[in-house]
């Protein structure tokens, strides 16, 4: 996987030039609203992915890369606008740079082009969900179950599953419906045989029975036993092989036609069902129109997120009214589903019924061709072609709505006259004299062979659409059975890791928080624990602040789940501002211990949010961008790398005392603002929370010699003598520090009363700024990669340490 | 395809192979169509289920 060194952005958005050096590190850019950081987001996620998801999704008809990519003075020039990224490889840890414009937004140059690199980039095109926002974050916790599912989905690429799953099931529909038709067949041909020899069953014994009795006449050896391969005319020979007529065989067969004709109660009761059904589609025209827009009205529900209908962009009042029109109209459509359930039922009847008069056609034609009318086999033949398409156009609602008259008036559309001809071809075939017996038996023969022929090819023909069918549902069943225990288990792994970054983040006061991660029926609901009280919706009492907290958690268990030890790098977009100050500390202790190896890259509008992610060591003091302002013609004003004592510094050099205070005070104030709360401050309490900065000065100092103090007696209670030296020296740092800070302290004054500065010089305030940094080191790790502030461990009473995140500083508080 | 996918074909082909009801031919055609990127038709696997099913019919 790869990670970022430099960023590179021209005629980008909101961006003319600018230039960023991340080290491979994690970074934060943090600057107020409307400063061009999300410039910086849109172009990493447009040189890795092509695309900007900003401009894509629910909303955002109408935009387009193409046209609203480039900066607006070159919106006509969209080869100006490119982004470059320093890439490198974390395995061979080979760098390239990767550059796209937004002319050709489809294709990349990398430079070396290496398979490593090349491999590394195509990854992260996969995975446009390593860029994320804020309103993404949120699509995984305050959503509809189905959405939830569809978007959990698509970031873990479970689509093919599903994809896969489909067309499993759609094969196994497939090898289902040939297996129907062949045991359609095997009935028909067995009813032919039964008909054929009158027998009402076929058992063996029966069968063998009936052709022996001819077999006898004509001078044949009986059979033993009648199997499916039995020659039922073997034996007889020449043209008496090919007699195919039987008199009380042809009669039955006619028989069986007329009188199915004279009952047709069984059609009529099938055909009743089915009109009642397409009588209420007829009733409520938009029943059917609903059933054909379901699926388009349930993929709208899903992707509403805000009150702009995204079928058709219309504004509406609020996006509650929307979700509830559309939900209205889904609820219609599961009445239209429930019909054309019903529908379907009555129609496979119908056909049902169909198919039994063709079959009764088919065996009645020869019999026609030989002794009925001139023109009655080819009104025959032509009446069970009508009734072949006719089934067809009962194969779906739409259709069968279509031939609602036909199936009122005369589903069979009898040729006129037909009933009259079978009836007189029944006639002529029992008018027909005797024949002797042994004609009549060699008629009985070659026809029971015939038909037991076609017996035993559609009983094989249907085994082997059996074993076809069996095969294709263990398949399919096979694949469910996989996939499902590979997402329960994925499920639960996600859930784990949620619940587990959560309590992480909350441990102050929801240490007993679980989530549960529920798939169902191409949903999948999430609920939360809230105070042990019970599980509930995500959104259900728990605060926006929370649910932000919840849904950076859940997409860091996600993501951890898709990629594993690929989790390289993650763009962050504003996505904690919602985060209160009393987790940050440990959402970017989860961020940096957790994740140790992903680079991070994090804007804010927050200075603070991005002055804890320094001070906490998630990211260096010099790991930030700093945007200040931005002007259409300009594009943002930042700077980078630096922490605030580099900017005053740079102040003091022009000369700029006022410029230099005002940052030193703004910053102290913050700084004792974190301070008070990592070395647990305590001040005289304040409603309002506005404590000054000697408040916090005062607390800090205060609790910082009382930890030293502690951490000197546990050295000393566990005799260790290198600890108690190691203390010792921090108290003399201390005691110098605080004394020349104690020194300068008429600047603090004078800097919480600023309007005093005018009056200081730089040598007057040289001494002041190098008093507050030896201040400042008292609290700061010295370890570079560090950087951290140093904070108290333990429960208030049980302090266990005090130490910074790398553990570096790290002073036992505990005593024997 | 994503590592999830991959985890679960290879499953679904190894929990396949140990089933009598169907055979090394409709195993190994799975195998392929379902890792090739572009996913066969579904007439496509019924034929291969047809010709990989029962004993051919002559």
């Amino acid at each position: 996987m790869i990670q970022i060194e430099a960023i590179h952005i021209e005629e980008f958005r909101g961006i003319r030039n600018l230039n960023l050096t991340l080290g491979s590190k994690s970074f934060v850019v943090h600057g107020p609203n409307g400063s061009g950081k999300s410039g910086v987001v849109d172009a990493v996620d447009f040189a890795l992915t092509g695309s900007i998801s900003r401009l894509a999704g629910a909303g955002t008809s109408g935009l387009s890369v193409l046209k609203h990519g480039p900066h607006v003075h070159h919106r006509d020039n969209p080869a100006a606008a490119k982004v470059s990224l320093t890439l490198r490889d974390t395995v061979s840890n080979q760098q390239a740079v990767l550059t796209r414009s937004v002319k050709h937004a489809n294709k990349f140059t990398l430079e070396p082009d290496t398979l490593e690199m090349r491999a590394g980039v195509e990854q992260a095109q996969q995975h446009p969900e390593l860029t994320l926002s804020r309103r993404q974050i949120m699509k995984y916790i305050v959503t509809e179950a189905g959405r939830r599912a569809q978007e959990v989905q698509a970031l873990l690429k479970l689509d093919r599953l599903d994809e896969i799953r489909r067309l499993l099931k759609a094969a196994q529909s497939k090898t289902s419906a040939e297996e129907g038709k062949a045991k359609s067949e095997v009935r028909a041909a067995e009813e032919g045989m039964r008909r054929h020899t009158d027998l009402s069953s076929l058992l063996t014994t029966e069968i063998t029975r009936e052709i022996n009795k001819r077999r006898v006449v004509l001078g044949l050896d009986p059979f033993q036993t009648v199997t499916l391969e039995t020659d039922l005319k073997a034996g007889v020979e020449g043209d008496a092989a090919q007699a195919t007529f039987d008199k009380n065989s042809s009669v039955r067969d006619v028989q069986a036609l007329v009188g199915w004709l004279a009952d047709t109660t069984s059609l009529a009761t099938a055909v009743g069902q089915l009109n009642d059904v397409l009588g209420e589609l007829a009733d409520d025209p938009s029943i059917l129109a609903l059933l054909q827009q379901r699926s388009f009205v349930d993929t709208g529900l899903r992707l509403v997120s805000d009150a702009i209908c995204p079928l058709c962009d219309k504004d509406w009042d609020d996006v509650d009214a929307l979700r509830a029109h559309l939900t209205e109209k889904l609820a219609r459509s599961n009445t239209a589903v429930e019909l054309q359930r019903r529908a379907q039922v009555g129609a496979r009847a119908v056909v049902q019924e169909l198919r039994t008069v063709r079959e009764l056609i088919r065996t009645a034609l020869p019999h026609a061709v030989s002794f009925g009318s001139a023109e009655l086999p080819h009104r025959l033949q032509t009446w069970s072609d009508d009734l072949i398409a006719f089934e067809a156009q009962l194969g779906t609602v739409e259709h069968a709505a279509d031939h609602a008259d036909r199936l009122a008036t005369d589903p069979l559309a009898l040729p006129s006259e037909i009933v009259t001809q079978l009836t007189e071809l029944l006639a002529t075939l029992e008018a027909k004299p005797d024949q002797s017996t042994t004609s009549a038996a060699r008629g009985f023969l070659t026809i029971a062979q015939e038909r037991w022929m076609r017996a035993r090819l559609a009983r094989a023909d249907h085994a082997k659409a059996a074993a076809t069918q069996l095969t294709a549902s263990t398949v399919y069943q096979t694949y469910c059975n996989v996939a499902d225990e590979v997402l329960v288990t994925l499920y639960k792994t996600v859930e784990d890791g949620f619940s587990d970054y959560y309590r992480e983040i909350n441990a102050d006061d929801e240490a007993a928080f679980k989530a549960e991660l529920e798939p169902s029926a191409g949903k999948l609901d999430l609920l939360v624990d809230f105070y042990s009280i019970g599980m509930f919706p995500p959104a259900a009492y728990h605060s926006e602040g929370h649910q932000d907290g919840m849904g950076v958690c859940l997409y860091l268990a996600l993501v951890k789940q898709l990629l594993g030890e690929d989790f390289r790098f993650a763009v962050l977009d504003d996505v904690v501002m919602s985060v209160d100050s009393n987790h940050r500390r440990q959402f970017c202790k989860l961020l940096k211990e957790r994740f140790p190896d992903v680079q991070f890259i994090i804007t804010t509008h927050d200075e603070i949010w991005a002055r804890q992610m320094q001070s906490s060591g998630l990211v260096g003091k010099s790991a930030q961008a700093r945007f200040h302002g931005w002007t259409v013609n300009d594009g943002p004003a930042f700077e980078q790398g630096g922490d605030f004592w580099d900017r005053i510094d740079a102040d003091l050099a022009n000369n700029d005392i006022p410029g230099a205070a005002h940052k030193l005070r703004r910053n102290l104030e913050a700084i004792m603002n974190d301070l008070a709360e990592s070395v647990r401050g305590q001040v005289t309490f304040r409603p309002d929370a506005r404590y000054e900065l000697g408040d916090l000065l005062g607390a800090v100092k205060g609790r910082h010699g009382t930890w030293l103090r502690k951490a000197s007696s546990s050295a000393d209670s566990w005799k260790n003598e290198a600890m108690k030296h190691h203390v010792e020296e921090l108290k003399r740092a201390r005691s110098t520090a605080v004394l020349a800070q104690e020194g300068e302290n008429w600047a603090v004054n004078s800097l919480v009363h600023y309007n005093e500065w005018v009056t200081m010089t730089k040598a007057d305030f040289l001494p002041v700024v190098e008093a507050w940094k030896r201040f400042l080191a008292l609290f700061t790790c010295s370890t570079p990669n560090c950087d951290s502030w140093i904070y108290v461990v333990g429960h208030p009473g049980h302090e266990e340490s005090l130490r910074c995140s790398c553990g570096t500083y790290d002073l036992n508080l505990r005593s024997k | 395809m994503s590592s999830i996918d991959s985890h679960v074909l290879k499953t679904f082909i190894e929990h396949l192979g140990a089933a009598d009801e169907v055979s090394d031919a409709v195993v190994e055609g799975l195998r392929t169509s379902l890792s090739a990127d572009k996913l066969p038709k579904a007439e496509q696997l019924a034929e291969l289920f047809v010709t990989g099913s029962g004993d051919t019919v002559t």
